[in-house]
């Protein structure tokens, strides 16, 4: 049972850093086919007919409605029993966060594409521009500016809500530091730990998201 | 000679509202034509069928000869048929340059060396050259000009101007119409919107005179300003008779 | 709303197998030699029996019967995989076929009979009841007209919910919370199974467990998939053998011993050769 502060800290770090690892990993992935997800999305629901504007609308209702929770053991528990497919539990999860931020940042996405005048868009196409130029060079770099406040705000949830995953066996950060605690009782400072973790990864995206913000407003 | 526009029996409809009815019109190459009418005639739609951006529900538009309707590659017409609108619509997130570059060389792939030539050639020209690099809310005027450059750096045979000075401050009015007087000059074929009828009556090679979705009278300008035929067009003249009135004691 | 949560997802789960979807868990000795990996499902954080040492290592008493088995079908203790499992996803590791074995203090209960294999126990527990040193009570009874500590969900809580409705009872979700309140003196005693109570009296001296067991004594014991007969018979075969070295007190010295007050019976808590006679 470790005594002081200093043969705890050394003690638990190298344990943190490896749930750290996960936890990053998880995220980082996540977040980059949701953004990538989200903007497909957001055109698609401009642009798309009824029938994929209806299917879309599906997915985001099944995301909203169902928890991310009851997705990540459906998805992880239910495809080897239901159809034979093994999913590694790592990659269920960056699945499972990747759909469920899709969802939203294509929301918002959408929103900010809905917001631009109308006439940005006529005086693109006037210009002979095909839609794909069009939303490359006109539509999405302008949406692309009104939307970092929100979409920050998805990633940073993203990154919290990526301690889910523990429930289908992944033992990221939060997990490695349950584990610590039931062992030593220093509660304390473990949290305290996982505190500045978390603050570390989502504060620098919040200021990107400010800078960004700037940069692009000198241009619009 | 074939007309380079023409229009036969166009109608299009809003809904339960008929916002062109049977609309006829030829324009032969190089013609001005100037549409003048009440607000909500259809003027403005009448000139956004011409570029595929209203569809039409009955008639045809031939463009060359060529009928165009669903299966018309509308980016290429687009290229030959340029337009400015009321509220330019330059990109904010562009610069000048950019904006003006983006068409000849993204849809029209051309090289950059000589797409950049005829851009300062034409920026020159309006005198905005130097504010290249400068983004559209920089600028403290000269948009609507720059969104005309824009158009013409496309080489496009036709240009349609939809009301292009009626949003602007008084000042910048004539700098934008001169651009448009030189144009015409140039031998460029022009359709144009516009409730500036002085302008209309100096630039016009033929008056289209709208009302409730018809053309209701075409003219020499000279004719329709002194001897409006219909009703219509005397009610709408009478309603500018007071600049008229100005105009003409100042040009005596 | 885990607990509904874990209801639902093992009944959905449950239908998948009746569907007849699940692949066949025979032969499956000759799948775990040729993976030459035996995968088992532990706790990570709730030690004596499951929890991560300061190297990081997986360790406790279920943890290194995990190990003794990998060994003595392998060859190696090493050949062993531990996927941490939590409280609700232990059944569904076993129903699709994540991991060989459940080593993660799962209590024999029917309807979980209905969903998984049990093999003989390695481990039992008992509700019984924690009063402070200067209580009267010396059995359940004593406690008729006293107020009862529960955690909401255990098995202490059913029992008397079952049968002393009309006794009074103070609920709170957590184990935690429930001992805090104890020590707080808002509650007379506290009912919940005797491995909590008696791990906690070690810790806190001034309390006793009552001797008297709340219903009956249940087994714990290791789990696997449903119909994996192949591998129950040779948990069990392997459970009698390490009996006959009393490999599990071993192990309780190890682990448990120090855990639990020094008057608790070693009997009372494992169950050593499988051998159950509750």
């Amino acid at each position: 049972m470790a005594s002081s502060i200093s043969e705890q800290l050394t003690q638990a770090l190298p344990l943190l850093a490896v749930g750290a690892g996960q936890t990053l990993a998880i995220s980082l992935l996540a977040i980059l086919f949701a953004t990538l997800g989200g903007v497909a999305y957001g055109v698609l629901a401009q642009q798309g007919g009824r029938l994929v504007r209806g299917l879309l609308r599906l997915y985001l209702e099944l995301f909203r409605v169902v928890p991310v929770l009851v997705w990540l053991y459906l998805i992880f528990f239910g495809l080897p029993i239901f159809f034979g497919l093994d999913m590694p539990a790592f990659w269920c999860a960056v699945l499972v966060l990747a759909l469920w931020g899709a969802s939203e940042v294509g929301e918002v996405v959408r929103g900010g594409l809905n917001s631009l005048a109308r006439g940005q868009q006529e005086a693109g196409l006037a210009l002979g521009l095909s839609t794909w130029q069009l939303y490359r060079h006109v539509l999405l770099p302008q949406a692309l500016q009104r939307l970092t406040p929100p979409t920050i705000n998805i990633y940073t949830r993203i990154i919290k809500t990526s301690s889910l995953a523990v429930l289908i066996g992944v033992v990221e950060v939060i997990k490695v530091g349950q584990q610590i605690i039931e062992r030593t009782y220093g509660s304390l400072l473990i949290y305290g730990l996982l505190f500045l973790f978390f603050f570390l990864v989502c504060y620098p995206l919040s200021l990107a998201s400010r800078r960004l913000e700037q940069q692009w407003g000198n241009a619009v | 000679m074939t007309p380079l526009l023409e229009l036969g029996s166009v109608s299009k409809q809003f809904g339960p509202n008929l916002v062109l009815d049977r609309i006829s019109l030829s324009v032969r190459a190089g013609e001005v034509i100037v549409i003048l009418g009440p607000s909500g005639c259809g003027k403005s739609t009448l000139l956004r069928t011409l570029n595929g951006l209203e569809p039409i529900q009955g008639g045809e538009i031939r463009f060359d000869g060529v009928l165009l309707d669903g299966a018309t590659d509308w980016q290429r017409v687009r290229q030959r048929i340029g337009m400015v609108f009321q509220s330019y619509h330059l990109f904010p997130n562009l610069t000048v340059l950019e904006n003006v570059l983006l068409g000849p060389l993204q849809v029209q792939k051309r090289e950059r060396a000589e797409a950049l030539l005829q851009a300062e050639q034409l920026l020159t020209r309006i005198g905005l050259w130097e504010r290249r690099h400068d983004y559209p809310r920089q600028l403290s005027g000269g948009q609507q000009r720059i969104a005309i450059v824009r158009a013409l750096c496309m080489n496009p045979q036709v240009m349609l101007f939809d009301e292009v000075t009626a949003a602007l401050d008084p000042e910048m009015v004539q700098e934008v119409l001169e651009v448009i007087r030189d144009l015409a000059g140039s031998g460029m074929t022009l359709l144009i919107v516009t409730h500036e009828l002085a302008f209309a009556r100096a630039v016009a090679d033929r008056i289209v005179f709208m009302d409730g979705g018809h053309i209701l009278e075409q003219a020499a300008p000279h004719q329709f300003f002194d001897n409006p035929r219909s009703q219509r067009a005397r009610q709408f003249l009478a309603k500018f008779s007071y600049t008229n009135v100005i105009k003409r004691k100042e040009s005596a | 709303m885990k607990k509904i949560t874990s209801v639902l997802l093992s009944a959905l789960l449950g239908l998948g197998i009746a569907s007849g979807a699940a692949h066949a868990a025979g032969g499956s000795l000759d799948k775990i030699k040729a993976r030459d990996k035996l995968i088992v499902g532990v706790f990570t954080d709730k030690p004596p029996f499951g929890y991560v040492d300061e190297k990081g290592n997986y360790v406790g008493f279920d943890t290194d019967l995990g190990r003794r088995f990998a060994k003595d079908l392998l060859g190696d203790e090493n050949k062993i995989e531990f996927v941490a499992v939590e409280l609700a996803s232990r059944i569904p590791f076993l129903q699709s076929d994540k991991v060989d074995l459940i080593l993660a203090n799962m209590t024999v209960t029917p309807e979980r009979r209905e969903v998984v294999d049990f093999t003989n126990p390695n481990l039992r527990v008992a509700v019984q009841v924690l009063v402070p040193e200067g209580s009267p009570a010396k059995k359940l009874d004593d406690l008729a007209s006293k107020t009862l500590i529960v955690t909401t969900g255990t098995t202490a809580d059913i029992w008397l919910t079952r049968n002393h409705p009309e006794w009074k009872v103070l609920k709170f979700e957590k184990n935690t919370e429930s001992l805090q309140a104890l020590a707080q003196g808002r509650g007379d005693a506290y009912a919940q199974d005797n491995l909590v109570l008696f791990s906690w009296a070690k810790e806190n001296p001034g309390y006793r467990v009552l001797p008297e067991k709340l219903g009956s004594e249940d087994p714990i014991a290791p789990a696997v998939k449903k119909g994996n007969i192949e591998l129950r018979d040779w948990v069990n075969d392997r459970l009698a053998k390490l009996g006959e070295e009393k490999y599990l007190l071993k192990l309780y010295d190890q682990y448990v011993r120090d855990k639990l007050s020094p008057d608790t019976n070693p009997n009372d808590v494992i169950v050593e050769g499988g051998k159950w006679q509750g």
